[in-house]
This record gives structure tokens, sequence and C-alpha cells, in this order.
């Protein structure tokens, strides 16, 4: 899968992105259910690089090193895969900590696998009027500076949260198909421009 | 977080003969061989770490068995025991007030630091013990520094021995 950056070399395809920023996927985070029951305190003695802390929270916390992710596996037999940088390798991760479970001799399954959300990232390298654009957009803005310095815009369609930076820099999450992702961005890339900051 | 860790050298263990219950504390023929091919190599080898509380009511960890002197105070109440002069009992005894001993100890008497620095290979916590795997790690402290190509770290919270 294709996994260029935002200024990657690859010629953006315009027509898909008309702005020609394309976000970069920064987190997927994913469920499945293994389908059986399981003992997770034999998951933790056995399996490598795990964590059990029933104390803390109900689930035993495994890494693997590639794909890059955390899993949480609760004694369900759900999983929540989290930290792939695309879906495909958040499928990947998941397969792969389901296999692992296997081989501690649980009859793993890997049903209903779904992808939950999607986080993106880009920078528009232009600084941003948050007070303007939250006034303007007020149905969809939520800017309070003095508890986060960044804008949050509930976006109708798609029904995506972007989180707008006065540097220019943007999160995108929420999506659960990575056009969403593309799409919003698209559909608030104007915006910005209109409420371009104007540097002396 | 306040952990306690425990590193010792290597020694074949003779508990067992001591009518000490829990077999499972003994090495797995895997770890044996691991030990003997590295042979001048710190490790920790505890399989299962667990609590006692002695008579006095203070918790201990059975961590320090395994270090050098755990196995060697061991060995030496083995053949007490094995001639006839020490009470199976008394032996146990004097193993708990070693692990108390050696907490305190630890605790109190020893200001040396050291540092370890490696790939972390494999990390577990459970039944809140951290274990942590290390690839060429490098134990250091003021004045010596020393490369060890694996080691194995077993740390414990002291603070749930108060608890």
């Amino acid at each position: 899968m294709a996994e260029q950056g935002l200024e990657g070399n690859q010629p953006v395809d315009l027509s898909k992105h008309p702005s020609g920023i394309v976000p970069t996927l920064q987190n997927i985070v994913s469920t499945v259910n293994l389908d059986c029951k399981l003992d997770l305190k034999a998951i933790a003695l056995q399996a490598r690089n795990a964590e059990y802390n029933p104390k803390r929270f109900a689930a035993v916390i495994m890494r693997i090193r590639e794909p890059k992710t955390t899993a949480l596996i609760f004694a369900s037999g759900k999983m929540v895969c989290t930290g792939a940088k695309s879906e495909h390798l958040s499928k990947l991760a998941a397969r792969k900590y389901a296999r692992i479970v296997q081989k501690l001799g649980f009859p793993a399954k890997f049903k209903d696998f779904k992808i939950q959300n999607i986080v993106g990232s880009c920078d528009v390298k232009f600084p941003i009027r948050l007070e303007g654009l939250a006034y303007s957009h007020s149905a969809f803005s939520s800017y309070e500076p003095e508890l986060f310095p960044g804008l949050i815009y509930r976006m109708k369609q798609p029904k995506i949260v972007l989180l707008i930076f006065v540097s220019g820099k943007i999160v995108i999450t929420g999506a659960k198909m990575r056009e969403e992702t593309y799409l919003a961005f698209e559909n608030i890339y104007p915006v910005l421009t209109e409420f371009r900051k104007i540097q002396q | 977080m306040n952990l306690q860790t425990c590193i010792g050298v290597y020694i074949y263990p003779s508990l067992q003969n001591l009518g000490y219950k829990s077999p499972k504390k003994f090495l797995r023929p895997r770890d044996r061989s691991f030990a003997i091919q590295q042979r001048n190599l710190f490790l920790l080898q505890i399989p299962s770490i667990s609590f006692r509380r002695s008579i006095v009511g203070m918790a201990t960890f059975e961590l320090y068995r395994r270090s050098t002197i755990g196995m060697c105070l061991t060995e030496t109440l083995d053949e007490m025991v094995q001639s006839g002069t020490l009470s199976p009992e008394l032996a146990i005894q004097v193993l708990v007030q070693f692990d108390k001993s050696m907490t305190e100890a630890l605790e109190s008497q020893v200001k040396t630091k050291v540092s370890i620095k490696g790939h972390l290979h494999t990390y577990r916590f459970c039944d809140n013990v951290w274990t942590f795997i290390l690839q060429d790690a490098m134990f250091k402290n003021d004045d010596r520094q020393e490369n060890v190509s694996r080691v194995k770290i077993v740390a414990c919270d002291s603070k749930l021995l108060t608890q």
C-alpha cells in the first residue's frame, strides 16, 4: 500500500486532492473478535512484551515491533489494535496478535475485523486566524485557547473532527475510511486559505 | 517507582533436597542451558516470585535466594539438614530470615547506583513482577563499566511488602 508523506515524491493526484496536499495517516484503531474466552494471566505469562495489571486495567496490553502496534486483549476474546499507520498494516498486526494468542493454545478466530478510527495529519504551511474561523463557522467550531490551543471543528458532512492550529498544522480524526479523511481536508482547505493570517 | 531489583550470579539450585515445597522455583532445562552457554554473565533467574509472611508479620520476597549468597546459604542449610544437625523447619526459618535481612540490607546499606542500558528484547508485567530481557546491555557505575550480551532483570515493587 502506498505510504507517501505529504510532501511525497510521487505526484499528487489533483483530481482526488485539489489542495495538492495529502493528509498522512498517523494512527489506525481497529477491533476484532477472536471468538473464544481467554485466560489473560496465562497469556501475560507466556507471551512476550505483555503487561497485565488487572487492578488497573482488565486487559492484556501487548506490543509487536512490526507493524509497530499495541493491542488490548480482553478476556471476552475481543481485541483492539492501535498504532498502525495504514488500514492494511492494522489488519496485518491484528492477525499477528491473533496468531500469538492461537499459538498459546486458544482456539482464536478472526471475526468481525473493523477499522474504528483513522487519524491523519497535515500541514498547510501558513498560519491561520482561529478566532475569525471560529466566529464565522461558529456552528461547527469550538475554540477555547485557555483550555486548548487548537480549534476543534466538528464537520457534519463527512462526520469528522478536525483540530486546527495557528501554525497551520491540522489533525483529522473520526474517519472509518481514509476517503473521509481526505474529503474532510479538501472541504476545510478553502476555509483555511480564507482565514490565512497575513504576517507583518 | 520504588523497584527493588536483584542481580545475582547463577548457581545450580539445590533447595529441593531441603524438602522445599515449590519445584516451580527451580530452573527449567532451557534456562539452565542458557546459563551455561553464557558462563561469565550476570543473570537473574527467578521463574516465579512469591511472598512469604514471616512469624513477625513482615512480608518478604524470596527474590534473593537465587543470588550467590542465597544459594550458598541454601547449600549449607541443605548439608546441615542432611547430616541431621538442623531440623528442616529451622532451615526454612533461617531462609525466611535471610529474605528479610537481604531486603533490609539492600534498602539501608547499599548506596551504589548502577545504570543498565541495552536493547529491550522482551518485557513482561504480570503478578506485579516486571521482567526485562536486554541484549547488548551496558552496566555502568562510578568507576567501571561492562558489556553483557544478554541480561534478564526481574523486579518487584518493594512497596507491596509493607501493605
